[in-house]
């Protein structure tokens, strides 16, 4: 446990220095003060908007197709009218590809972050977290390194390391 | 003044859910009441028929609808304005966008309601969704009140998801704080959460995403109820700037409320630290802003209705101006623009207490705006012969009353199990300060370019 973010960082560029491997290594906080630079732990670039996007295409091709095919299931006498005027079907197409959007955001942002991961959390998280401080975790493969570095966690200034 | 550490920042925040004050109590026994007696009515209603109401040819909307329009108005207050606020990254924003989000949310919920109560045959009510008929006859996507259902659920599912996904870390933050069967619930509802750089790149990504489709829904859900208006063809509602002109009202009103709402939260849990006069005065200032947005939109309306001079838009006109409802005309401009426009132009006058005040002016001032767009034109359709004055009953007040009332006992609700100011993004607020404060002290470029102004 780190006092701040700068504490943790130089942690673990020391870890990774002396060979920790990125993907082993967690960081937490309880607010994202991390964020702005470079990420340190392994992490994808994030899809959410791209499948938010399709989501959006989708969900006015859906909107589309409910108003169409819904409109032919039965045959409307409308004395010349439309059955589908474009103008009106595409309030409703517009609508659903906002929901469609809004939900792919939604899948992939949990998805993404790994939630719900009630698991995860009764593992290496720490509840002092909660009133500041930044944890730095990671997984040794054996008891040598485990004990490299927890001296090197220990010398950027860890608690409880 | 004690610094706003993090401990202190968690120990205020969180105090309206670990102590619960006689307050609380008293808010929610009145506004349950209020309630209890609202649902009296509404089964009255139900029981005896929707002419209980007072409903006649030809004013078949009345109270009901007006109230539609007013809350979904309302709820522009909180989506809509957070997510301008993220977006154009004002970082003022911070300790107000929860506030404001759950505004919206319950909003909505009291707004969508009126529809299903306005029915009569209420339990009818899955009718107004899409899905066939024993003939095979889906509903009619032709119609405004179809594009109402699509857009309300678009908005009231997107601002449901748009106020869960940050509130998560604070409720990770209660589960930390808490014990027992509370515990448990904050744990399951926040999912797990950890608070790892991937989660928080993660969610912030989310948000400003859906803070960018958020925008155009809200702008479109009070557009389409313009529309289920301005696509009549009766006299000062078969216009063009209905649009926009509901729009601009809906955000004007919503500011109103928010203020109101952080003035009372402010001073109910004692949150002077977090929501600050500089937080009041920038909103009186937006507050400002629409104010003059809206008498342009309302001067814009009744000029080109006054100058066409034609006779159906006419008398609508005169029965505003100077008929049975002027006074309630002239109520609705002294309180929207005559009294807040001067008011909050002056920097002095922008206090706490005087924005509040003039925030509820602004609240009244939008209900009667809304009740002058519904009621006189339904009561002078084009055919004279069918003119008529309008009267309510208690059944209709009742229930517009039991509305208030629902709302407050949801947000008060809401401030007892969920953070009111969103904790973790005060204190990414606070860290932000302080290092842009270092980071100015530090370069010397900083020093130099101001050394000038000093």
């Amino acid at each position: 446990m780190f006092e701040d973010a700068g504490g943790a960082r130089r942690a673990v560029r020391e870890l990774l220095a002396a060979g920790a491997d990125r993907a082993a290594v967690t960081i937490m906080s309880g607010e994202p003060h991390l964020e702005g630079g470079e990420p340190l732990t392994e992490m994808r670039r994030t899809r959410i908007p791209y499948f938010s996007l399709a989501g959006g295409t989708l969900g006015a091709a859906a909107g589309f197709a409910l108003v169409y095919l819904t409109s032919h299931a039965y045959p409307v006498v409308t004395g010349g009218m439309p059955l589908v005027p474009p103008l009106t079907t595409g309030i409703v197409m517009y609508e659903t590809a906002a929901m469609g959007a809004i939900f792919a955001a939604l899948g992939r942002t949990l998805w993404e972050a790994r939630l719900p991961g009630w698991r995860a959390a009764r593992g290496d998280y720490d509840a002092a977290l909660s009133d500041g401080g930044v944890l730095v975790s990671l997984r040794a493969p054996s008891a040598e390194e485990a004990a490299l570095w927890e001296q090197i966690l220990a010398d950027a200034g860890g608690r409880d390391a | 003044m004690e610094r706003l550490t993090n401990e202190r920042i968690n120990r205020d925040l969180l105090a309206p859910l670990l102590k619960t004050g006689w307050r609380f109590y008293a808010v929610v026994l009145v506004s349950g009441a209020v309630v209890a007696w609202a649902l009296f009515a509404w089964g009255w209603q139900l029981v005896h028929g929707i002419g209980v109401t007072g409903k006649r040819r030809p004013e078949f909307w009345s109270l009901y609808i007006t109230n539609f329009v007013f809350w979904i108005g309302i709820s522009h207050a909180g989506t809509l304005i957070s997510a301008i606020l993220r977006v154009t990254g004002a970082e003022w924003r911070r300790p107000v966008t929860r506030c404001a989000e759950a505004i919206t949310v319950f909003a909505l919920l009291v707004g969508s309601m009126f529809p299903i109560i306005h029915m009569g045959r209420s339990w009818l009510f899955f009718w107004l969704a899409p899905y066939p008929n024993w003939r095979w006859l889906w509903p009619n996507y032709r119609s405004p009140l179809m594009w109402d259902f699509f857009a309300i659920n678009a908005y009231l599912i997107g601002s449901l998801i748009y106020l869960y996904l940050p509130l998560i870390p604070d409720l990770a933050l209660v589960r930390d704080k808490t014990t027992g069967l509370r515990r448990r619930l904050y744990a399951a509802l926040s999912l797990g959460w950890r608070g790892t750089e991937a989660q928080w790149h993660r969610l912030e990504k989310a948000v400003s995403v859906m803070a960018i489709i958020i925008i155009p829904v809200a702008v479109s859900v009070h557009t389409i109820v313009s529309w289920d208006f301005a696509m009549t063809l009766n006299p000062m509602w078969n216009s063009t700037i209905f649009g926009p002109y509901f729009v601009v009202g809906a955000i004007f009103s919503g500011i109103a409320a928010l203020i109101l709402a952080m003035a009372v939260l402010r001073r109910a849990f004692q949150l002077e630290a977090y929501l600050r006069p500089r937080h009041f005065n920038s909103l009186a200032l937006l507050l400002l802003v629409m104010s003059l947005f809206w008498f342009y939109f309302t001067f814009a309306e009744y000029l080109t209705v006054w100058y066409a001079n034609e006779p159906a838009e006419m008398a609508v006109f005169w029965s505003k101006v100077r008929g049975p409802y002027s006074p309630l005309f002239y109520a609705m401009v002294l309180c929207c623009f005559v009294i807040p426009a001067p008011v909050l132009a002056f920097k002095r006058l922008r206090t706490v207490p005087v924005v509040a005040f003039v925030s509820a002016l602004v609240v009244v001032g939008m209900w009667l705006e809304r009740f002058l767009i519904v009621i006189p034109t339904l009561g002078h359709p084009r055919l004279p012969f069918n003119w008529r004055g309008y009267s309510t009953t208690w059944v209709e007040l009742s229930i517009m009353v039991g509305t208030f009332a629902y709302f407050t006992l949801l947000y008060a609700l809401f401030t007892k199990l969920f953070p009111i100011v969103a904790v973790w993004e005060f204190k990414e607020g606070r860290h932000k300060e302080i290092s842009d404060l270092k980071f100015e002290i530090s370069d010397p470029d900083y020093e130099r370019a101001h050394s000038s102004h000093v």
